[in-house]
């Protein structure tokens, strides 16, 4: 298995999940479950085929993880469906998977097997997957907050679905980050050196804190809130691959390998 | 302003406030020096902290301003800027420990920065006064917040005032001689109640890759290099447009006039002797197969391209013969990267001051743990490669990690139940 074989498996997925968004839509709960969970299974199928050829976890690339994203996002679309059945949202969760297949499908970029030895340690699935469904839900909140704040405009409880999508997704972040805390003390002796990711991770960390404790607040306007969960989005890309162009960060983060 | 009930103003008042205090003494006394907490310091300053904190919880019905600590209209301002300096300390390069800053203001030592660690302090006391008042009124739905509050109130003062007590110290091994000296951060030789003995070094390595490289030295293309692995299983593959083919390939070799020249030195010569490009340019044998010090991978590669075929050898050479690349065309030469490591490993003997010794391996990843030090592969003479007989550990001790790791363990249990608590709290 490889990344040639990317295309067929993405389309195949991606035609499972616009029938499911289709259903969602229509309000058939069954048929949305069905054609979703089917294209997730397709896509599992690819990412442990390639997990096994590449004979390491595929997180080290930027494209590797982005390929968990395009995964964890209809995943994340399915639960919030399960659990408040809004027809919109699995439309949304294929539409921002797309985005990230397209991106893995037209910017290719070199994968190898080679995986350096600071790398190799059990920690590293857990870290970079939590991390990943981490991301995933809080980029479903901020899709929340740009639906809300430009479009749907009147809300009575959508901003409490904000509220779940953050907390769970707090909640991945914070383990994510210590798993990585943890695996920081085994691999290179300290369990926070204020590396560049870290003190981003640590910022964003922080700045969803703002939201939760700015929301236990209900006189605070959801207005300045779901501002807050844009801001916030942005300060996890710049998490996520935004230090890898950043002049600060270079040369000096030991998380830069993502670009090699 | 500052009529009760305070609000949002207030509380970004008071980090304002910090802010410009920590400036003051920025300015004033200079950036905060960690160095100072030392035992017993620490410990001193953290029973005053915890003393402020039980002492304005019980204040708290007399003084507005404690009980103001524990409102969402004190924790979101504190939040917001502690993450506004952490996002500011993320937007600079930061100079590395025992550097002056960069810049006028210290921003390039944000660590030491005063008004963040003003703003921190503000956030931690505030933490561990919400965790007093959540412990004194307890309730089943704030148990996860209470759990996520109290690490979190661990981890920040153990770690913070911990890290003084922290030693680093790196230990140069060469086989077969034990060594118990360490180099400080200073780079100030200590002794250390223990001894490590090198008895082996090693590097297993991945499947040499192959590369084309222009007449600049640049491999290509410039922005994503492209090449092939060579496994045991290859069987031939494009890279650009030329069909690349192994006819031989031998895992440990050197230039055949080299071990020529070897074969009737003594040991201890052969372990120095370098060969030069000169030498290398009139080896006309290409490379044998040798199981000594100094091998490495060489490959008889032949590559065509439109029906023109060139072939010749190609090793990154080691340190006892440079590199040799495959000329494809005038601009373009086919080469081996250096290897790339996929696991190094020291086999040692490490002997405590009691009179014991243990056999253990150490590598990246598995450190290993004995009185209260752990000890973790760092580096090794990477001139010689696999070939190193040189090991260089870094040493940890960090008496508070046990607290640390308490709060750590904390934090991840608050935000498990946090994670429990919205999946299973459905809307009313």
């Amino acid at each position: 298995m490889n990344w040639n074989y990317f295309i067929f498996f993405a389309i195949t997925s991606l035609l499972f999940w616009t029938a499911g968004a289709w259903a969602g839509w229509k309000g058939r709960k069954v048929a949305a479950f069905t054609t979703t969970g089917c294209g997730l299974l397709v896509f599992s199928v690819f990412i442990i085929l390639l997990w096994i050829s590449l004979e390491r976890p595929p997180l080290r690339t930027m494209g590797e993880t982005r390929l968990w994203y395009s995964f964890f996002l209809p995943l994340a679309g399915i639960i919030v469906y399960s659990r408040w059945r809004y027809k919109w949202i699995l439309s949304f969760s294929t539409i921002l998977s797309a985005v990230f297949i397209a991106i893995n499908l037209f910017k290719p970029e070199i994968h190898d097997k080679t995986l350096m030895p600071a790398l190799q340690s059990p920690w590293f699935a857990p870290h970079v997957i939590v991390y990943m469904f981490a991301y995933a839900l809080l980029g479903a909140a901020f899709v929340m907050a740009v639906y809300l704040l430009f479009f749907k405009k009147k809300y009575t409880e959508e901003p409490d679905i904000c509220d779940n999508l953050v907390y769970v997704g707090w909640a991945f972040l914070t383990i994510g980050m210590l798993f990585g805390a943890l695996w920081a003390k085994e691999a290179w002796g300290t369990y926070w050196a204020w590396d560049p990711k870290e003190t981003w991770a640590a910022a964003t960390w922080l700045a969803y804190l703002v939201y939760i404790h700015l929301r236990l607040n209900r006189r605070s306007t959801v207005k300045t809130a779901l501002w807050i969960l844009i801001v916030n989005f942005l300060l996890l890309q710049m998490c996520w691959w935004g230090i890898n162009y950043l002049p600060s960060a270079q040369g000096t983060s030991v998380h830069t390998y993502n670009l090699s | 302003m500052w009529t009760k009930p305070w609000n949002y103003r207030e509380g970004t008042a008071v980090t304002m406030g910090l802010t410009v205090v920590g400036l003051m003494l920025q300015y004033s006394v200079g950036p905060l020096e960690w160095k100072a907490f030392t035992w017993p310091a620490n410990a001193i300053v953290l029973a005053v902290f915890v003393s402020f904190i039980v002492g304005a919880y019980a204040l708290r019905e007399r003084v507005y301003a404690f009980r103001f600590m524990t409102s969402v209209q004190a924790a979101v301002p504190a939040l917001a800027a502690a993450a506004l300096l952490t996002v500011i300390m993320g937007l600079t390069r930061q100079v590395p420990e025992g550097k002056p800053a960069a810049d006028p203001f210290g921003l390039t030592k944000m660590l030491n920065f005063w008004p963040f660690v003003l703003i921190y302090v503000w956030m931690t006391a505030i933490v561990g006064e919400v965790t007093l008042r959540q412990l004194g009124r307890l309730n089943k739905r704030a148990i996860p917040s209470l759990v996520s509050h109290a690490g979190l109130f661990i981890v920040l003062t153990t770690a913070t005032l911990g890290s003084a007590d922290m030693q680093r110290v790196k230990m140069y091994c060469e086989t077969g001689k034990p060594e118990w000296r360490v180099l400080d951060e200073r780079q100030d030789v200590k002794e250390l109640p223990l001894a490590i003995q090198l008895n082996r070094f090693s590097i297993e390595e991945y499947p040499p890759k192959l590369m084309v490289i222009d007449d600049k030295g640049l491999p290509l293309p410039v922005k994503k290099p492209a090449h092939i692995l060579v496994d045991r299983a290859f069987k031939g593959a494009k890279l650009f447009d030329w069909d690349i083919r192994v006819v031989k390939h031998v895992d440990n070799a050197v230039p055949e006039m080299m071990a020529k020249m070897v074969g009737n030195m003594p040991g201890e010569m052969v372990g120095r002797m370098r060969m030069d490009s000169l030498g290398q340019a009139l080896n006309k044998g290409g490379y044998i197969s040798f199981e000594g010090k100094g091998a490495q991978c060489a490959l008889l590669v032949r590559a065509t391209k439109g029906g023109k075929t060139t072939e010749g050898w190609v090793t990154c050479g080691s340190y006892q013969f440079p590199y040799q690349g495959l000329e494809l065309d005038k601009h373009h030469t086919l080469v081996m990267p250096n290897r790339e490591p996929e696991r190094f490993a020291s086999d040692v003997t490490v002997f405590t001051k009691d009179g014991k010794s243990v056999d253990t391996t150490i590598e990246v990843n598995k450190p290993f743990t004995i009185a209260r030090w752990k000890v973790y592969q760092l580096s090794y003479n990477e001139r010689m490669g696999k070939w190193s007989d040189l090991s260089i550990f870094e040493l940890v001790r960090d008496p508070w990690l046990p607290a640390v790791y308490f709060g750590i363990y904390m934090i991840l249990l608050g935000a498990i139940l946090m994670f429990v608590q919205a999946a299973t709290h459905r809307q009313n």
